[in-house]
């Protein structure tokens, strides 16, 4: 299972299966403060999640299904919030959502993909227009162009 | 019109790029059927009863001649050689190959063309008035609003994959030309007392198999926050709304779940961490959008012709054609002309290659190289000066566009149905060939009056069916087509849901149901009386009664 951070493959992962956010709710205080990182979905509080994020270095958030777009804005509100950990992409992540999951604040992503190829970093360049702003750039294009102006 | 910048050039073409890419890891088997799925989608490809579909985007119904050649040569180069104009104004060609889709693509990329986010669960098309910009009563023009929503919801990150398609619609005037009460968003571009522009915003309407009509969630959004709005109404709909029942995801569910106030009070709260931001729109930027919509240059003298007056007292059909196909226009001496694609034979909204052709020569002419598409699946030369247009008429007539039908009871709107689309339950082509051949008579149409016949073969609704003056629903009953007849249904700006009239009908006799339906309406109007007034008037029981006891 490839793991992507910042466009790089990584090999070993640190990562050691975080529990569910749902049950590190349930912790007490002394027990979720030795947590450090949980994992997310679209059935989680969006509120809560928030509340709590500065606590976690890595928040990895899950595609149960491909059509479930919930995390690109649980991303994007984290990031916005000034969630500065890592954010990572779970579950059913394609190499055709890694240019939008990187745009929605994503920095990692795995990919459960037998036939990942070194290519896949390709998509992170296939569309250089950004119309509109998002994480990795704030400004619409509109703006772009007044700044660069 | 809107002329692609280098930057919107490279976007398209990026695009092309990458779908080649796509197509090419699917048939090598690559990419699994789902997740190619969800990427033809947002290209706008199909895979239907008889071969893929392919829907191209005609952004908010405004195409050039040049474009609309390309079309021309598109259905004749990969298609059958002819399209189908659809109710959010695109075109669909309904017999490419997979494997040629890139190509097709490649082809419509050099002139502005894409099929980007035409289908699938993402922001789709904007429509809008077809008289926008030149309609004696419009109070602004929609369309700059109409590029900045294309340009911000075009591969917008965090929405392409909402839990179902979502559509905005913007009118610039009183009157509602762009049905925009049951879209997913409705925009009405109005002033403030202080003369200020902006929106009147509803959300929440919809057709399919909950009909609704969009509800009010802001009075008054200043236009510079057109984009900051409609993100906080997208990022609560993308969390909150429901994605376990594809019938039940759509925003109009979340709203009438939520509650109105409890979900205006949501989008409220968040866009009040949006607005003022990045997301407003800078009045520089406003301007230079606003600028490719500028007026034509009109011949100023236009309405000094003499010659109409001469024509439409020689020529009676011209004379039908012209009150009927021709619309009134800002400008003097200038009207608008609907093109019909409601041929006495032939199925709603198709058009030929060299139909295409024809149009696109007669906008090069006569009506500034631009054309128009409406979501009533016809199109529009916008800009016809009065000394042209039996010319216009002429050359229309001689390929089969200008059946003088307009807003009249075979000016259908019909979705495909089961000749092409995989979801039907029942055919729409026959049935609309069979009211087409029962009331062929001009004469009686026009005493019929003004009637909107809107016909869908699915309970998904493609054909606007709820909000037909009459409305005609395609169902299975065994195996078989029958039809179900609703009435007092409109999508303008007095929008209602059509009533259902009675028992389902069949196939054989649905156009005979039409005919008692509407000689009911005859012997019971007042002097004037639009059919759908004395609809309002009566309700619906002295219809049903009428037509259900000859049946029974
Ligand atoms: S209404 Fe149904 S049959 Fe008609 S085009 Fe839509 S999905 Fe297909």
């Amino acid at each position: 299972m490839p793991l992507l951070v910042n466009r790089e493959i990584r090999g070993v992962d640190s990562y050691a299966g975080p529990i569910a956010f749902s049950e590190y709710l349930e912790l007490d205080d002394a027990a979720q403060a030795s947590i450090k990182s949980i994992r997310a979905n679209g059935e989680d509080s969006l509120d809560q999640l928030l509340l709590h994020s500065s606590r976690f270095d890595l928040i990895a958030l899950e595609f149960p299904i491909i059509r479930d777009g919930r995390s690109f804005s649980i991303a994007r509100e984290l990031r916005v919030a000034g969630f500065g950990g890592q954010i990572r992409a779970v579950g059913e992540t394609s190499r055709d959502k890694l240019q939008f999951l990187e745009r929605c604040g994503f920095d990692a992503v795995e990919l459960d993909d037998e036939h990942f190829r070194r290519e896949f970093l390709e998509a992170y360049t296939e569309i250089s227009v950004q119309y509109q702003g998002a994480v990795d750039q704030p400004l619409p294009i509109y703006r772009q162009q007044e700044t660069t102006a | 019109m809107y002329i692609y910048n280098e930057v919107d050039q490279r976007l398209v073409d990026e695009r092309v790029v990458q779908y080649r890419d796509q197509t090419q890891r699917f048939i090598a088997g690559d990419l699994s059927e789902d997740e190619f799925l969800a990427l033809r989608l947002m290209n706008g490809l199909y895979i239907q009863r008889q071969a893929p579909m392919l829907r191209v985007a005609i952004p908010y119904g405004l195409m050039s001649a040049e474009q609309l050649r390309v079309l021309a040569e598109v259905s004749r180069d990969f298609d059958k050689g002819y399209g189908h104009f659809t109710t959010r104004t695109n075109i669909q060609f309904n017999w490419p190959k997979l494997e040629e889709v890139p190509d097709i693509l490649e082809r419509l990329a050099k002139v502005q063309l894409h099929a980007i986010q035409t289908s699938g669960n993402c922001i789709r098309n904007t429509t809008t008035d077809h008289f926008a910009g030149i309609h004696p009563s419009e109070t602004e023009d929609p369309r700059p609003w109409c590029e900045l929503i294309r340009q911000w919801s075009t591969l917008h990150p965090e929405f392409a994959y909402l839990p179902r398609k979502f559509k905005i619609a913007v009118t610039g005037s009183k009157e509602d030309r762009a049905a925009s009460q049951v879209h997913d968003v409705g925009l009405h571009l109005v002033r403030n007392k202080a003369g200020e522009l902006g929106f009147e915003v509803l959300v929440g309407g919809g057709l399919g198999r909950t009909p609704i009509i969009g509800k009010k969630i802001r009075e008054f959004l200043p236009a510079p926050e057109l984009l900051s709005y409609l993100e906080a109404i997208l990022r609560i709909y993308n969390l909150k709304g429901r994605r376990d029942n594809k019938y039940k995801a759509r925003i109009k569910i979340l709203v009438e779940a939520t509650g109105i106030e409890a979900f205006t009070e949501q989008v409220e709260r968040h866009w009040e961490t949006l607005k003022g931001g990045e997301l407003r729109i800078p009045q520089q930027e406003i301007d230079r959008v606003t600028a490719f919509f500028a007026d034509h240059p009109y011949n100023e003298d236009a309405a000094a012709d003499l010659t109409l007056d001469e024509k439409l007292e020689a020529d009676p059909d011209f004379r039908t054609w012209y009150a009927r196909n021709t619309h009134p226009h800002k400008q003097p001496g200038y009207r608008a002309v609907t093109v019909s694609l409601k041929p006495h034979l032939g199925a709603p909204g198709d058009i030929t290659a060299l139909q295409m052709e024809v149009v696109a020569d007669l906008s090069e002419r006569f009506s500034f190289a631009q054309i128009r598409s409406t979501h009533e699946q016809n199109l529009v030369l916008a800009d016809v000066a009065q000394a042209d247009l039996y010319e216009v008429w002429q050359v229309l007539n001689e390929h089969n566009l200008a059946r003088a039908n307009i807003g009249l009871l075979t000016d259908m709107i019909v979705c495909p149905g089961f000749d092409f689309c995989s979801l039907a339950n029942a055919h729409t082509l026959n049935i609309a060939e069979q009211i087409n051949q029962t009331f062929e008579d001009l004469d009686y149409l026009h005493d019929l009056g003004e009637i909107r016949l809107n016909m869908s073969g699915c309970i998904n609704a493609c054909g606007h069916h709820h909000v037909g003056h009459i409305g005609i629903l395609g169902v299975d009953k065994k195996g078989e087509d029958w039809y179900q007849i609703t009435i007092g249904g409109s999508s303008r700006e007095d929008a209602s849901l059509g009533k259902v009239l009675g028992r389902a009908v069949a196939a054989d006799d649905v156009a005979s149901t039409l005919e008692r339906l509407l000689e009911t309406y005859v012997e019971l109007r007042v002097e004037g009386e639009r059919f759908i007034d004395t609809v309002r008037r009566l309700g619906v029981t002295p219809f049903k009664e009428a037509v259900y006891a000859v049946a029974s």
